[in-house]
């Protein structure tokens, strides 16, 4: 009788092992997300820094001189972010590019892409997407984040804007 | 009839106990949502607070100086047709107080004021920081709650003017909420101002 006590407890034993391993497997399963918290936080650094630097802290950059003894960047003081408003302002959307193409590339880790865009109220003004090497489409990403910035300068003795830009960065 | 395996009920009622335990280790989560929301609020209070610092050091007085400007080219040739010189410096001062936040000497509209005047810019940054950021923000522009004054001391060099401007306003992020008073103070040259 002893005997049968001690085989069913061990079963009971085994049983609890397999219950436990089971919910192991079925609780863990499912935990293979993006990384939210990165793509969030390379969104607004990026946002950050291209709000603050400015024109003239880049002036060493071979093409960013250029533009400034051609008198396209007549505003050393804008920061990159103000300086392609201007030009979108200016309807110098080429030179955007070519600048944006410039800058961009540097400051962003080679595993996202991203886009920039400026509006003026729903008229898209620029519109640039960088894609990675092997690049996947932002709407077919599982995490895609954006931060908005309100941006506007002086073009002379006209004040340009308030535009809305927008960079969003994804996997 | 007595149970006769008392040991045996003791071990499988451990076991079940020693089941259960753990089914409940697994499943009970305690969810800190404050702690969550910790970085949403983080980032929320600092796109307020950019958003501020760039509305009070740079919009406020590239607003002024544009407005200023166009308001003061179309002022001179108007003093040159209609009244003559301006004596009074407070004279000066109500046209032109006229002329930035109205667009309008007189009652009269200026053609180079049109979505020019300093409120339009104060109305502007209303709507697009609400329908963008989602960031309240209210300017007093009752036309007698803005102070605004033209003038020139040892700050200006011959051929600028300066102007001051007192504001109140209010920003509010729904997590916070800024009242600010600020003096807008700009200095533009007027040497390339037309003769007339």
């Amino acid at each position: 009788m002893k005997k049968k006590a001690y085989f069913f407890t061990l079963d009971a034993f085994i049983a609890t092992g397999v219950i436990a391993i089971g919910i192991v497997l079925v609780l863990f399963a499912g935990t293979n997300r993006p990384y939210e918290m990165q793509t969030a936080s390379l969104s607004q650094n990026l946002m950050d820094t291209v709000s603050s630097i400015k024109v003239y802290e880049i002036s060493d950059n071979k093409y960013v001189y250029e533009l400034v003894e051609k008198g396209d960047i007549t505003n050393p003081e804008n920061t990159i972010l103000e300086q392609i408003g201007e030009f979108c302002y200016r309807d110098m959307n080429d030179t955007a590019s070519n600048f944006t193409e410039t800058i961009f590339p540097g400051i962003i880790p080679k595993e996202y892409n991203f886009q920039l865009l400026i509006k003026d109220s729903d008229i898209i003004k620029f519109n640039y997407i960088k894609l990675k090497d092997i690049g996947t489409l932002r709407n077919t990403s599982r995490a895609v984040t954006s931060s908005k910035n309100i941006i506007f300068g002086l073009s002379g003795s006209t004040m340009w804007g308030p535009y809305i830009a927008e960079v969003r960065t994804w996997q | 009839m007595a149970i006769k395996n008392k040991k045996g009920m003791f071990f499988t009622f451990m076991s079940i106990l020693l089941v259960t335990a753990l089914m409940l280790a697994f499943s009970s989560d305690v969810y800190i949502t404050s702690k969550n929301r910790i970085p949403v609020i983080k980032l929320r209070i600092k796109t307020a607070d950019n958003y501020l610092k760039s509305l009070e050091g740079a919009y406020l007085k590239r607003a002024l100086y544009v407005s200023s400007y166009s308001a003061m080219e179309s002022l001179t040739p108007y003093i040159n047709q209609t009244t003559g010189l301006l004596i009074e410096e407070t004279e000066l001062n109500i046209k032109f107080k006229e002329a930035v936040l109205n667009g309008t000497i007189d009652g009269s509209s200026l053609d180079n004021m049109q979505d020019n005047t300093f409120i339009y810019r104060l109305e502007e940054m209303e709507e697009i920081s609400q329908n963008t950021l989602h960031i309240a923000t209210n300017f007093n522009k009752g036309y007698e709650n803005i102070n605004t004054i033209i003038f020139q001391d040892e700050t200006t060099v011959p051929w600028q003017v300066a102007v001051n401007l007192t504001l109140d306003f209010s920003v509010d992020a729904e997590i916070a909420l800024w009242n600010k008073t600020d003096d807008v103070s700009i200095i533009f040259s007027i040497r390339d101002f037309k003769e007339t």
